[in-house]
């Protein structure tokens, strides 16, 4: 028998092999893993993108329900100025025009002009309307939508990404390692110590990362960061 | 004296077919490293290509969104500031009517028109009354000849939308540099592919040929490492 094809010799080969494929198996997970972030991260962002649209579609919705009433109201209230003046002239003809359109006209133009016309809350001390006011409480009626909130799924997102770029340099630490732990396999007696080592040093330290970049990432995700 | 004639060189050579075995192993092996740095320096690109492409089309909804608002507003504004020129045009002509009644020595006549005159002007203060162009100090005109400051409210109006119009191209340009880069990785990618492709005929063929395709593998990894530095300059 000869001195590499000792019993020694031989074991610290399968060791070196056995290791070969704890590691290839190691990055294996970590390539699922890293995947599987940038997975989550697509589907955030999508998710954002529609909760943005349906924001801005109730928005849209919204001012132009709001600028409908007020531009309704406005044409009340100017109208009801006409009004006003015609009574307050010493024409019969113009008076007996301001009683009519006093009660035909304005009563029409109320309900479109609603509730502008009626609701205090929404006359400003310049005797306008507040249409920021009337839009807020037109977006109070749907909770659900204006609580969604697109630029914290962005910002999710964004950290998913990152983490999946963290990951993705302890996958290649990983590969770095299987680059020493074949080398240990190929080269003769005298390197084969150190290049095992330094291969599998390089493995718990790509370990190490990953796991250190998961525990970061799910304290900052949690908002424990 | 020496063994190594001729023939005995023939006799090594011919029972050494592991020659360069060694060195096509570790170039695999480097190419390993290499196709690992590549692909995270890709994923790195794809990831931030992505998120720029998110950014722009969030920023072009909220752009969408924010010029059907400026729409709507501008609408009302101006309808508004209309009311005002047409109701003070009709005062106008209602009173310059009632003169001519009064010159016709019609009385009836010209107490009904100064009646609609004043209806008109009551409703022309009114309508100004709500009209940002007149209320607002920043749009107002300095006296009643002028007119309203039209620039200074489109500029005001224009302003949100040009920010937004900024953010969403800046996004859209971060996008498009690093999808490109994303892109030209994967082309190295393929390309260190067809390295491997060449180790592994060498590992497989005799010593002259393998020598041959251990250097064309080289070779090839040496164009994607350049090309990969050129995209990393970019």
């Amino acid at each position: 028998m000869s001195k590499l094809d000792s019993p020694i010799s031989l074991r610290f080969e399968l060791l070196i092999a056995i290791t070969i494929a704890l590691v290839s198996l190691t990055t294996a997970v970590a390539a699922w893993r890293t995947n599987a972030v940038g997975s989550k991260a697509s589907d955030v962002i999508q998710q954002a993108l529609i909760d943005a649209l349906k924001q801005e579609a109730l928005a849209n919705e919204n001012w132009r329900l709001t600028y409908e009433q007020a531009g309704y109201a406005r044409d009340y209230e100017i109208a009801l100025a006409g009004i006003e003046a015609l009574d307050a002239s010493e024409d019969p003809h113009a008076m007996e025009l301001a009683a009519n359109l006093h009660t035909f006209l304005l009563p029409g133009l109320q309900p479109l002009g609603d509730p502008f016309i009626s609701d205090r809350r929404y006359h400003t001390q310049e005797q306008t309307f507040d249409i920021a006011l009337r839009f807020e409480h037109l977006q109070a009626e749907d909770p659900d939508i204006t609580g969604l909130d697109p630029q914290a799924s962005l910002s999710l997102a964004g950290r998913h990404w990152s983490e999946q770029r963290w990951l993705v340099t302890g996958t290649v630490l990983m590969v770095t390692s299987l680059f020493w732990l074949g080398l240990a396999q190929t080269s003769g007696r005298k390197f084969q110590l150190i290049t095992f080592f330094f291969g599998f040093g390089l493995y718990l330290l790509g370990v190490i990362w990953l796991v250190g970049v998961e525990v970061v990432f799910m304290l900052i995700n949690r908002g424990g960061l | 004296m020496s063994l190594d004639t001729p023939q005995t060189k023939e006799v090594n050579h011919q029972v050494n077919p592991d020659r360069w075995k060694k060195v096509i192993i570790l170039l695999t092996l480097i190419n390993t490293v290499l196709v690992a740095l590549i692909a995270a320096l890709q994923t790195d690109a794809s990831t931030r290509s992505n998120t720029a492409s998110a950014e722009s089309q969030y920023f072009a909804i909220l752009l969408s969104s924010e010029l059907l608002f400026q729409g709507m507003q501008g609408d009302y504004d101006l309808n508004t500031y209309a009311a005002v020129l047409i109701n003070s045009q009709e005062a106008l002509v209602l009173e310059y009517t009632a003169l001519q009644r009064q010159v016709a020595d019609d009385l009836t006549g010209y107490q009904s028109a100064m009646s609609e005159a004043a209806a008109a002007q009551a409703r022309s203060e009114r309508a100004a009354e709500f009209s940002v162009f007149l209320s607002n100090p920043r749009y107002a005109p300095e006296s009643e000849f002028d007119l309203p400051d039209m620039d200074a409210y489109m500029a005001a109006r224009t302003a949100v939308t040009n920010t937004l119009l900024e953010k969403q191209n800046t996004a859209a340009d971060t996008y498009h540099i690093w999808n490109g880069k994303a892109d030209s990785y994967v082309a190295v990618l393929t390309i260190l592919a067809i390295a491997f492709f060449l180790l592994n005929i060498a590992q497989s063929t005799r010593p002259g040929l393998r020598l041959f395709f251990g250097t064309c593998a080289l070779l090839v990894m040496g164009i994607a490492s350049l090309w990969t530095l050129i995209i990393l300059l970019q």
